[in-house]
């Protein structure tokens, strides 16, 4: 009867016009391999942001869909987007 | 006198009953001569239904479904009801699609629920705000999300410029406003809103002080600002 704590990313999504990855993590506690209980996490990782420290999964991802054109569009856009 | 049917050789059927030509019934289950209930094929031998009076279940093989279905196993729409309120109820559903509410086009189906937590920040333009709490919280029932977030800040470097509160965990589809309760700003702080605008992840704050609208809030942000915030919002 072991009790373990099993962290995945079990969702990684590209989303919109500016391939914003939203990353859900997925804490599980099991017993002998049998989920008892569960938790979601999540945060996104927008256009321009530092990836270095996330998972090689979502590295990969990032390199794939944050382009350069891609950032520059997503930074043009949250200036436009500011109040005023 | 009950009747026992016992097959004697391995891997051969037990009981084989067997209509030949229509569809209809197969066995008749009755109680002091009367049917309870029936099990037969319907639409050409390809499905099996199980009924009771006028409510059964039709198992469509061909189509990978289960229908409801009157007594000749016909499908039988909006008439049956599934467990019932008080002392009939299921325990848990599992479902890895949606279920159509109130009608049966894309718009009735509900394809998701998902309730957890994420870390909220405050940042401005420039300079830097450090929090010791970042405490966010999340239900999203099919596109709609809603947060409810607090935020502590333990210290600040010059902030300036904009403020916004970030990392939500969805990205917004459309513009949304923000409310929120602070305090231990700057005392000459007044009331404060939020937008969160398409395709961001993150409110934009103002403030209004006697009418006046103004943005640079962050430079009001110090050491023990403490924000509560709580944003409805649809999903990309």
């Amino acid at each position: 009867m072991a009790l373990t704590k099993e962290i995945t990313q079990d969702r990684i999504e590209v989303v919109g016009e500016f391939k914003h990855v939203q990353v859900r993590t997925k804490t599980a506690v099991m017993e002998d391999g049998v989920e008892l209980s569960s938790g979601f996490h999540r945060h996104v990782v927008t256009a321009g942001d530092d990836y270095s420290a996330e998972s090689a999964e979502v590295q990969a991802i990032c390199v794939a869909v944050h382009s350069d054109a891609v950032v520059a569009a997503y930074a043009a856009h949250v200036a436009a987007s500011t109040p005023e | 006198m009950a009747t026992t049917i016992t097959g004697n050789t391995i891997d051969v059927n037990t009981a084989v009953l067997n209509r030949l030509s229509t569809d209809g019934t197969i066995v008749d289950l009755q109680k002091d001569g009367t049917s309870v209930g029936s099990i037969g094929s319907s639409n050409g031998a390809e499905r099996l239904y199980m009924v009771n009076d006028s409510t059964g279940l039709s198992f469509l093989g061909d189509f990978s479904k289960i229908l409801p279905c009157d007594s000749a196993g016909a499908p039988r729409d909006a008439a049956i009801d599934l467990g019932q309120g008080s002392g009939g109820r299921f325990k848990d559903l599992h479902l890895s699609g949606g279920v159509y509410l109130g009608g049966t086009g894309a718009a009735n189906k509900l394809d998701d629920y998902e309730e957890g937590t994420f870390t909220p920040t405050l940042f401005g333009t420039g300079g830097t705000i450090t929090e010791n709490l970042q405490s966010g919280t999340y239900t999203k029932i099919g596109r709609v999300v809603t947060c409810n977030m607090d935020i502590t800040v333990t210290s600040v470097s010059s902030p300036s410029g904009y403020l916004r509160v970030g990392s939500l965990p969805f990205t917004s589809a459309v513009t949304a406003t923000a409310s929120f309760y602070a305090h231990e700003f700057t005392n000459n702080t007044g009331f404060i809103e939020g937008s969160l605008s398409p395709s961001l992840t993150s409110i934009s704050c103002s403030e209004y002080v006697s009418g006046d609208r103004t943005t640079t809030l962050a430079t009001k942000v110090q050491a023990g600002s403490v924000l509560h915030s709580t944003i409805v919002y649809q999903a990309t």
